[in-house]
């Protein structure tokens, strides 16, 4: 096991001093003129960062861009000694024009983001038609991870009612579309093509859910333990969890940093380590307890919570205690409203009831919490 | 689990919860908290107007979903007072999710739209739904549509951002009477809202759309202690959040959100 860590860590440093290599070639304080299309946006509270190539740029305001947006920036070239290492570098002063986009011109891959998002547009419009502002936000949030349509007001109650994790396509999304397909696929195939169409339908989803770090991880994880289905070996949840992470730090060294991977793993390992340690803990001497504690769910959430709590308050500033009993009144319905979330893009006339009943709780709930 | 009492639970509760949202035949005229700028819905049964969108498609929404049945998503008419963002900015996103009937960005003083009781009448029709280059903001602000709202004994004067000038134009036609309920011209600004204007209308509600901590100084000192000296109720959005004046049975009511 100890040659296991040794080797992880030896990549990731062989990763970092690459950065370095990378973003040395440019001298602090020199303007450049960059032209490229938009990979990534990091929408916070009050900033707005986006990421063109290896140049990171900070608004501090609300985003006015999308991504694959081709556009120009001008700036100062700046950038700390952890974000060398990490090969990211930063324009301060910084003046961005969007540039019209020639679809013709675009490469296979900007044709096929722009197709996804298009897609996902065409899924949150559903909502957008059929619910009010408030729940169709939310259920966008729930089902596809999609966070535009949540405003700040609502964005901000989430936070301060500790759900805001609920807005985030991950695993739960994750196990609905595998478990689905996969249950569907076995009525033609046998296990393994089952088992590949699965993975490529979670992947499918998880891409249209705008590959977003937490969903990412759901896929890698759940193809990790179809992969072991296949080749008949064991799953470790915890040691899946290592690898995962692992790689996708690997892949992306940014994702130490961001919010909503932290939250994830955070999360996992509340569900995979710390709630198995305290039911086998409570369970030498509080049986009943335990009972009572995994049939409401509060196990689950308050393990869930006590390793995301710390994240959130070094994030946003707050740790909310009364997140446990939000939580307890919301994460029981996520699923269902998953199921008539999804069901709204086949019926959305039949649909949209339940879909707005359950929706419309959960930001009472939220609200009421988030005052 | 028992099934069976948790569908009865639930069937009551949601014929609860329908009967909650069912329209109650009173007029309800809702003065959305929609930040710096203006927006009213109105509802009789199941008929919607809106009086301008406010500048916040996200605020509109929200102040939307409160007051409208959740399956209701038709708005009948849409006036839009004048082109300028605080009152026209969250259109297009409102095309988008609600199905609007019929757009008014222009009309013909003494134009009149009725829905049974209910009567829309244009004192002053504003010159044009599209942005004039060129024009000035005030000029804009004294072109734009006054509409008076009619039902049975309840009225209510919608003034958009119209200054004294137009006020007092209004007063010379002689069509102004004792209203019910005023809202405010131009966000209490300090050049709207003049005494013989006030005096004339008498309200017994007025309502200032107005956003809070804003940069224009809205609502003014001045304004309102005119508003006091008419002896009206004072409601601001950026402090009582939606504002909704409800009207059945010939009496008047006002609930806040705040």
């Amino acid at each position: 096991m100890r040659k296991r860590w040794f080797f992880l860590i030896l990549v990731l440093l062989f990763k970092f001093s690459l950065g370095w290599l990378e973003s040395s070639t440019y001298d602090q304080n020199s303007r450049i003129r960059l032209t490229g299309n938009i990979d990534k946006i990091y929408q916070n509270n009050t900033e707005c960062i986006i990421v063109v190539g290896r140049f990171w740029v900070d608004f501090r305001n609300q985003c006015k861009f999308s991504r694959m947006d081709r556009v120009q920036i001008v700036g100062k070239v700046d950038g700390g000694v952890i974000d060398r290492f990490l090969g990211r570098l930063w324009l301060n002063s910084a003046v961005i024009s969007v540039l019209p986009v020639d679809l013709n011109s675009n490469s296979k891959t900007g044709v096929i983001v722009l197709t996804l998002e298009r897609m996902r547009e065409n899924v949150v419009d559903v909502y957008r038609r059929f619910l009010p502002g408030l729940e169709s936000g939310l259920v966008a949030g729930i089902v596809l991870g999609y966070k535009n349509d949540i405003g700040q007001e609502f964005y901000d109650q989430m936070i301060k009612s500790g759900t805001i994790h609920i807005a985030v396509a991950s695993g739960y999304n994750i196990m609905l579309v595998g478990g689905t397909v996969l249950s569907v696929c076995f009525w033609f195939w046998k296990r393994k093509w089952a088992s590949i169409v699965a993975v490529i339908a979670m992947l499918f989803y998880a891409l249209e859910a705008g590959g977003e770090p937490p969903v990412m991880r759901a896929v890698i994880m759940a193809g990790a333990v179809f992969l072991a289905a296949i080749v008949g070996r064991k799953a470790i949840g915890w040691w899946i969890l290592v690898v995962t992470g692992w790689l996708m730090v690997l892949v992306e060294p940014l994702f130490l940093v961001n919010v909503s991977f932290q939250l994830s793993m955070g999360a996992s390992v509340g569900l995979m380590v710390v709630e198995p340690t305290i039911n086998r803990w409570l369970s030498k001497s509080h049986e009943k307890l335990v009972e009572i504690l995994e049939g409401t769910g509060l196990l689950t959430s308050f393990s869930t919570m006590l390793m995301t709590a710390p994240i959130i308050w070094w994030h946003f500033g707050r740790m909310s205690w009364i997140a446990l009993l939000s939580n307890i009144l919301i994460l029981p319905l996520v699923p269902i409203l998953m199921i008539t979330g999804a069901g709204m893009q086949i019926l959305p006339q039949v649909f949209y009831w339940p879909t707005y009943a359950v929706a419309h709780w959960m930001v009472r709930v939220i609200g009421f919490f988030g005052m | 689990m028992n099934w069976k009492r948790w569908g009865i639970v639930i069937v009551l509760l949601s014929l609860f919860w329908l009967w909650q949202q069912w329209p109650d035949g009173k007029l309800r005229v809702v003065f959305c908290d929609v930040g710096q700028g203006d927006s009213t819905l109105v509802i009789l049964g199941s008929f919607q107007a809106l009086i301008d969108t406010g500048p916040s498609e996200e605020k509109l929404f929200n102040c939307l979903g409160r007051e409208m049945p959740f399956w209701d998503r038709e708005i009948n008419l849409v006036f839009i007072s004048h082109p300028q963002a605080d009152h026209k900015g969250a259109l297009k996103g409102l095309q988008s999710r609600y199905k609007v009937d019929k757009v008014i960005e222009k009309a013909d003083d003494n134009d009149m739209y009725r829905y049974g009781d209910l009567s829309f009448d244009i004192l002053h029709g504003g010159e044009s739904g599209e942005k004039v280059l060129g024009k000035s903001s005030s000029d804009e602000n004294e072109d734009a549509m006054v509409i008076y709202l009619n039902y049975q004994q309840f009225s209510v004067l919608f003034t958009s951002d119209i200054g004294e000038k137009t006020e007092l134009a209004l007063m010379d036609t002689g069509v102004l009477r004792k209203t019910s309920v005023l809202k405010v011209p131009h966000h209490g600004s300090k050049y709207s809202s003049s005494f013989p204007f006030l005096e004339k209308l008498r309200p017994t509600v007025s309502v200032i759309s107005v956003g809070a901590k804003n940069s224009y100084g809205h609502p003014n000192g001045d304004t309102l202690m005119r508003l006091e000296q008419v002896g009206t109720n004072i409601f601001r959005t950026d402090k009582a959040g939606d504002v909704s004046v409800v009207y059945g049975a010939g009496s008047l009511k006002v609930f806040t959100e705040r």
